[in-house]
């Protein structure tokens, strides 16, 4: 194949500020998520929960109506907006989690594999940039597929209140759905997107991160509950997530201890997937 | 002025000694550089793009401080490095853009000049295909091609013709030959292989250990001796040899029976043929002694080592 000079333009447009090129790596690896059928799937399908939670909600709020209108029967049902909770926890991680597993494992070992650091490193991109450029697509994705069906689900409670005051506590399903999602978020992306820097082959990456995540979960709710030993669901990442989503919605936690262990821990976890990151980083060799 | 380094030493971790006080100063052009392994080569790019801090020194490319100011530097830089490089998933044109936007240009332009310089290394055929299922040539295609599409000032070419084939080899250094004249870029060639350099740079750097042997023209590197000569006689071109040492040159046998014949200062080459002529030996070949730049690039790092 022969070289075919078609002929040069020297480029004489402006180039952009260097400070916004995070922009442009988050944008890309979001459509390179999105060309994912996997990923496309995974997002439509975690749509249904919330559509279910949602008329679990309606039914149970109507039958909460009755029950009131006939104080002489003996049940009593919790306020439905705890399905806000339900949701974002025990039906949207499962969607959550495949999306961790899809676009964060592989966010960095394919960098590794394919020599893509001397692509991004030669050129005016800092790796801060980079980092963010590679943790924040997962934290969108997961933020898409957790906080939004759980943030309708409050919204409809709200909805459904009676009256003023009761709408305006209602509210709190729709600030505690924003202040958990963006830690539901990190816990899931940063680890995955840590994980993905210590090797090159995606799929021994998604293995220990899947693994990770549902041995410790087995591992920790089996001891607790089994031994009676509460402390040893500590070492659970879902069943720290699910005591801060307790916590954050006022509800009563799954194991009696302070706040501060579980919330501790997603910290710790946070804070040391950051650094090793950032370690891993600082060891790239764009030549070599 | 191309770039310029003062005094610049590297030391890692303490103990290697990378670089030691090299000082340059380099005009636009097509420049190699040219070291054995463990020269220094990667660490003085690194140094020069700002992606690595010089212990001491200070290091200016193309009018930019390299350690304060390194991705404004790296916004003019295109690099095209020697092992494999992609983004997983995307085809040539997808990348190339995506290279063009990180370097600053907008979407829309990038996306032009993707297509543009696909064209230019002669992939607009295959410019959709993703770049994993290319042949290690195309791969090296379109590396050239996501170097240069934001119109960079200097390029960096790190061993461009690996594993290209011969054909492909020439097309490769034809075309970045043409680069500084046809884009107003100058390059600098990092290559083991001295005929490409020679085919391609009008200057050198030669590192070894961490010093700079040699900088300059690569006709200066070859070093045109003016003095020496090559010679082939009929016969026993050992007993010529003998003779002139005794008319104060310098004459040594190589290997394939050919006399180096180095003449004293002011000398002529009429002593050859007088003294052969008295010898009754026939002098066949008679000519000015020009080493390759393989020679001299042995000869240097043998002169250092000497030093």
């Amino acid at each position: 194949m022969g070289i075919r000079d078609l002929g040069y333009k020297p480029y004489e447009g402006e180039l952009l500020p260097h400070r916004n090129r995070y922009r442009v790596l988050i944008s890309r690896a979001m459509s390179l998520a999105w060309a994912s059928g996997l990923v496309k799937t995974t997002i439509i399908l975690g749509m249904f929960p919330a559509v279910i939670c949602g008329v679990v909600m309606f039914f149970k709020f109507k039958t909460i109506q009755i029950l009131a209108q006939n104080p002489n029967v003996p049940i009593r049902l919790d306020d439905p907006g705890s399905l806000v909770f339900t949701c974002i926890f025990w039906c949207q991680i499962w969607f959550a989690f495949v999306i961790s597993l899809l676009v964060a494992a592989p966010a960095i070992s394919e960098d590794v594999r394919t020599g893509a650091f001397q692509f991004y490193f030669a050129r005016p991109v800092s790796k801060n940039h980079y980092l963010l450029g590679k943790v924040a697509p997962t934290a969108l994705l997961v933020l898409i597929v957790s906080l939004g069906p759980a943030l309708l689900l409050a919204v409809l409670r709200v909805g459904l209140s009676q009256s003023g005051g009761e709408a305006w506590r209602n509210l709190t399903w729709v600030l505690g759905t924003l202040a958990y999602g963006p830690v539901y978020a990190l816990v899931l992306a940063l680890p995955a997107v840590a994980l993905s820097s210590l090797g090159r082959r995606s799929g021994s990456i998604q293995g220990v991160w899947a693994a990770g995540f549902f041995i410790t979960w087995l591992l920790g709710e089996g001891i607790a509950a089994g031994a009676d030993l509460p402390y040893a669901a500590l070492i659970s990442i879902p069943t720290n997530l699910r005591m801060v989503g307790q916590l954050i919605y006022g509800m009563t936690p799954a194991y009696d201890m302070p706040w501060y262990l579980p919330a501790g821990v997603l910290v710790a976890l946070v804070a040391g997937s950051a650094l090793l990151l950032l370690r891993r980083l600082e060891r790239v060799e764009v030549f070599s | 002025m191309l770039f310029e380094l003062h005094d610049v030493n590297k030391i890692y971790a303490g103990r290697v000694h990378a670089l030691r006080d090299v000082t340059l100063s380099v005009d636009e052009g097509s420049i190699g550089l040219l070291g054995p392994n463990g020269a220094g080569k990667s660490t003085l790019l690194k140094i020069m793009l700002g992606l690595l801090p010089a212990t001491s020194g200070a290091v200016q490319v193309l009018g930019f401080d390299a350690a304060s100011r390194s991705l404004d530097l790296r916004q003019k830089v295109g690099y095209m490095p020697e092992q494999e490089c992609y983004v997983a998933g995307l085809d040539a044109v997808e990348m190339c853009a995506y290279a063009g936007q990180l370097c600053g240009l907008p979407a829309k332009d990038a996306r032009e000049r993707a297509h543009a310089v696909l064209a230019f290394v002669g992939l607009e055929d295959k410019r959709y295909m993703k770049v994993q299922t290319y042949s290690t040539g195309q791969k090296q295609r379109v590396k050239l091609a996501q170097a240069l599409v934001h119109d960079p000032e200097l390029l960096l070419l790190d061993e461009p013709t690996n594993g290209l084939d011969p054909r492909g080899r020439d097309e490769m250094l034809t075309l970045i030959t043409q680069l500084p004249e046809r884009r107003g870029c100058s390059i600098i060639l990092s290559s083991h292989l001295l005929p490409d350099v020679e085919a391609v740079c009008q200057s050198a750097i030669l590192l070894n250990e961490g010093q700079v042997v040699f900088s300059g023209a690569i006709s200066e590197m070859r070093g045109e001796q003016r003095d020496t000569y090559e010679v082939r006689v009929k016969e026993d071109g050992a007993r010529l040899a003998g003779i002139l040492e005794q008319e104060g040159c310098r004459a040594d046998v190589q290997h394939n029976g050919a006399l180096w014949v180095h003449l004293p200062a002011g000398g002529d080459t009429d002593v050859i043929f007088r003294k052969a002529l008295e010898a009754e030996l026939q002098v066949r070949h008679l000519t000015p002694l020009k080493q390759t730049l393989e020679s001299a690039f042995v000869r240097l790092l043998q002169g250092q080592g000497e030093a």
